[in-house]
């Protein structure tokens, strides 16, 4: 169809043609939201007053609470409650804001990707002429704005009570009775545990002979090792088998001590990404099917039941899709400060030892390799972006 | 029902002296489907700048979806169209950044307050729709209660909420469907006076409604739709003169001679007597002069004429005419 400029001095419509500056604005028709589209539409969430209850009780109320009723349990009674800033406390916390950070934060994203549809703006929106990709991008920053700094503050709660009000770090771990340094890499422990054989007979599986207890019993315990034979086969056992007791002391140390700075940082990092996916995953889903509570009902059951039996449940011949659950990608992800890397596989699991890309959490499947890991999560973030923007353009407003 | 070839012809722009810039909405040929069901049935529609036009049509004609089609809210299944002479989809961006619009109910975020639903509206539309907030809530009435959330406000109120949103963008053409609905007698006189003020200031308003007498007060020119067509479009007066069946009541001292008088003259199809008056039934598409005839030949017969006046369809008459909702009823 042409278009003809009609300057018609009698027609009063046309007087206002052209007077209005900002009418070819470019920014209508793009795709990047604009600060005013984000922000807007973070003002619309952070209003939403039952949800950001949910959203902050979660990621901060939570581990206020915990840590704060253990920080007056333990000035009560020190004896039967330990301290507030322990290891399995930071444990136990930070999990709490994963699993539940996830499923507050899919809710969030299904609410960003419903609301506009099921309270009527969306029409509203889309006559203004902006570009529905804008539209629908806009709420990706919004709603990260709210969780990010929401599950960096808990966290960082739980960080400073661990700094301040944890346990003395200790110099040593128990490693199956032994006492070994704190926070050796992997060849430093196999250093260490060359140099020590008399302390290594009790963390290998001793493969030598055992000296005879008297009538062809066999004694019980490893060997004193005293012989050069003995010493020797020692050390072979400590380098053969370096990344099962590599594992075993990482689980020691997470258990014993508390985490080292840069490892609250992954942990922290890590925590984030669980909401990131949460929160992409709930938005997509919830754009494309334009129902709220059914998005979230279905995102709480992907974390609380499929993703659990998908990772402790082997299924012959499916592993490589239960490998696609990009929650159990998250666990292989988990960090060490926060048991990662050290149940199923040891630290060596496909990253560095101390690295946040520390192998398998509490799983049972067979590792995956990093670059899959990362693979898994990465896609899960484009195809439910994908998925939402492809419905925002395509949905009858 | 066949469309007014008259009226449609001297709408278009192929006739002399209309051009693709006079028209705030053109469409040609536009279709939309919903399975079997036919909503648009290759509806032209042509909407002059700078006045009210009403969008016509009893409920489930289609009002609604060309209006949503025309927006780009759902996608046509055939035909072009354009918004200020901008085609449409393919320049929707440029062309709705003139335009306003109220589709349906206007529904907002109910835990957000009036002001903040506007402020998420102008972000959208950028440029300086932000600066247009407070002047649109003060001309729609609603400063005092731009702050309360909006679940706690009325339809009415709801509506002049849609109607300020619609100003954000200054619009040329303003799309407003129903508006009078859910508006008790105020609120449709504050909404009819709303209605000529913008087209006052060179505004175009194109009114989707099924009520007449609104339509009528507000309009200068209307098209019906009916099962998705168009069936007639062009100005009220000349559509219902055009159309309609014209008749003159007329008070003489003798209405029984008169008639029997009138019975006679080929300028009339009918008489009935009712007390003094005469009902005089002209013929369709009659002019001023059948009028002035019935004068002479009373006049010429000896009959007193004390008063003669013309009376013709009302719209809701003809309205009832051209939809095939009579034929139903």
């Amino acid at each position: 169809m042409s278009q003809v400029t009609v300057a018609e001095p009698t027609s009063p419509g046309s007087a206002l043609i052209g007077r209005r500056p900002g009418w070819s604005d470019p920014e209508r028709g793009s795709f990047l939201p604009t600060w005013g589209l984000i922000s807007t539409k973070l003002m619309e969430l952070r209003k939403r007053r039952g949800l950001m209850i949910a959203v902050v009780f979660f990621t901060v109320g939570a581990p206020v609470l915990i840590l704060g009723l253990r920080l007056l349990f333990h000035a009560v009674d020190p004896k039967a409650y330990g301290p507030a800033g322990s290891p399995d406390m930071f444990n136990t916390v930070s999990d709490l804001i994963g699993e539940f950070g996830f499923i507050v934060a899919a809710t969030l994203g299904a609410a960003a990707g419903t609301t506009d549809l099921t309270e009527g703006m969306f029409r509203q929106l889309v006559i203004t002429g902006r570009s529905r990709l804008a539209l629908f991008f806009a709420r990706i920053p919004a709603g990260m704005a709210i969780l990010t700094p929401l599950v960096a503050v808990g966290f960082g709660l739980i960080c400073l009570v661990t700094s301040y009000a944890g346990i003395a770090q200790p110099r040593t771990v128990n490693l199956n009775g032994t006492s070994v340094p704190v926070q050796l890499s992997e060849a430093q422990l196999e250093t260490w545990l060359l140099l020590h054989p008399q302390q290594a007979v009790f963390v290998v599986d001793y493969t030598g002979p055992f000296p005879s207890a008297g009538g062809g019993a066999v004694a019980v315990g490893p060997p004193s090792v005293k012989s050069a034979s003995s010493i020797a086969t020692v050390r072979a056992d400590v380098r053969h088998q370096i990344a099962s007791i590599d594992a075993d002391y990482a689980s020691s140390e997470v258990i014993q001590a508390n985490p080292a700075i840069n490892e609250m940082v992954k942990a922290g990092l890590w925590l984030e990404l669980v909401v990131a996916v949460g929160f992409i995953v709930g938005l997509g889903l919830g754009t494309l099917t334009g129902q709220r509570t059914v998005s979230t009902i279905v995102m709480i059951a992907l974390q609380l039941i499929v993703t659990p039996i998908l990772a402790r449940n082997v299924i012959p011949y499916f592993i490589n899709g239960q490998r696609l659950v990009v929650g159990v990608a998250l666990d292989q992800l988990r960090p060490m400060s926060l048991g990662g890397g050290v149940v199923a596989l040891g630290r060596g699991g496909g990253g560095s030892r101390h690295g946040l890309l520390a192998g398998s959490g509490g799983i049972s499947i067979p590792p995956m390799p990093t670059w899959a890991m990362v693979s898994v999560i990465v896609g899960w973030f484009v195809v439910w972006t994908a998925v939402g923007a492809w419905k925002t353009v395509r949905r009858d407003a | 029902m066949s469309t007014s070839p008259t009226l449609l012809e001297a709408a278009r722009p192929g006739t002399p002296g209309r051009t693709t810039g006079d028209w705030a909405v053109e469409a040609h040929g536009l279709c939309k489907r919903f399975g079997d069901i036919v909503a648009v049935d290759k509806v032209d529609l042509f909407v002059p700048r700078g006045s009210a036009f009403g969008y016509l049509g009893p409920n489930g004609a289609g009002k609604t979806t060309l209006i949503r089609t025309l927006l780009g809210l759902t996608s046509a299944d055939g035909g072009t169209m354009s918004l200020l002479g901008i085609p449409v989809p393919s320049e929707r961006t440029r062309a709705l950044a003139r335009v306003g619009a109220i589709v349906d109910e206007p529904r907002f975020f109910g835990h957000l307050s009036g002001r903040d639903n506007l402020r998420m509206l102008a972000a959208a539309r950028g440029c300086q729709a932000p600066t247009r907030i407070e002047p649109a809530l003060d001309r729609v009435g609603l400063a005092q209660r731009a702050d309360d959330k909006v679940r706690s406000y009325s339809l009415g109120m709801r509506q002049r909420l849609g109607v300020a949103s619609c100003l954000l963008g200054d619009p040329e053409l303003l799309i407003l469907d129903e508006p009078m609905n859910g508006l008790d007698p105020a609120g449709m006189h504050e909404m009819r006076t709303m209605i000529d003020t913008l087209v006052g200031e060179g505004r175009t308003v194109m009114l989707s409604s099924h009520l007449l007498d609104e339509v009528e007060r507000t309009c200068s020119a209307v098209a019906i739709v009916d099962h998705g067509r168009v069936v007639r479009q062009g100005p009220i007066a000349e559509l219902v003169r055009g159309t309609g069946t014209a008749s003159v009541r007329v008070e003489c001292d003798d209405p029984s001679a008169g008639a029997v008088l009138l019975e006679q003259s080929a300028a009339v199809t009918g008489v009935t007597v009712e007390g003094p008056w005469l009902t005089v039934t002209l013929p369709t598409g009659s002019s001023r002069e059948a009028v002035a005839e019935v004068n002479r030949v009373l006049a010429a017969g000896g009959i007193s004429v004390y008063r003669l006046e013309e009376t013709r369809a009302s719209l809701e008459q003809w309205f009832l005419s051209v939809t095939s909702r009579l034929g139903e009823k």
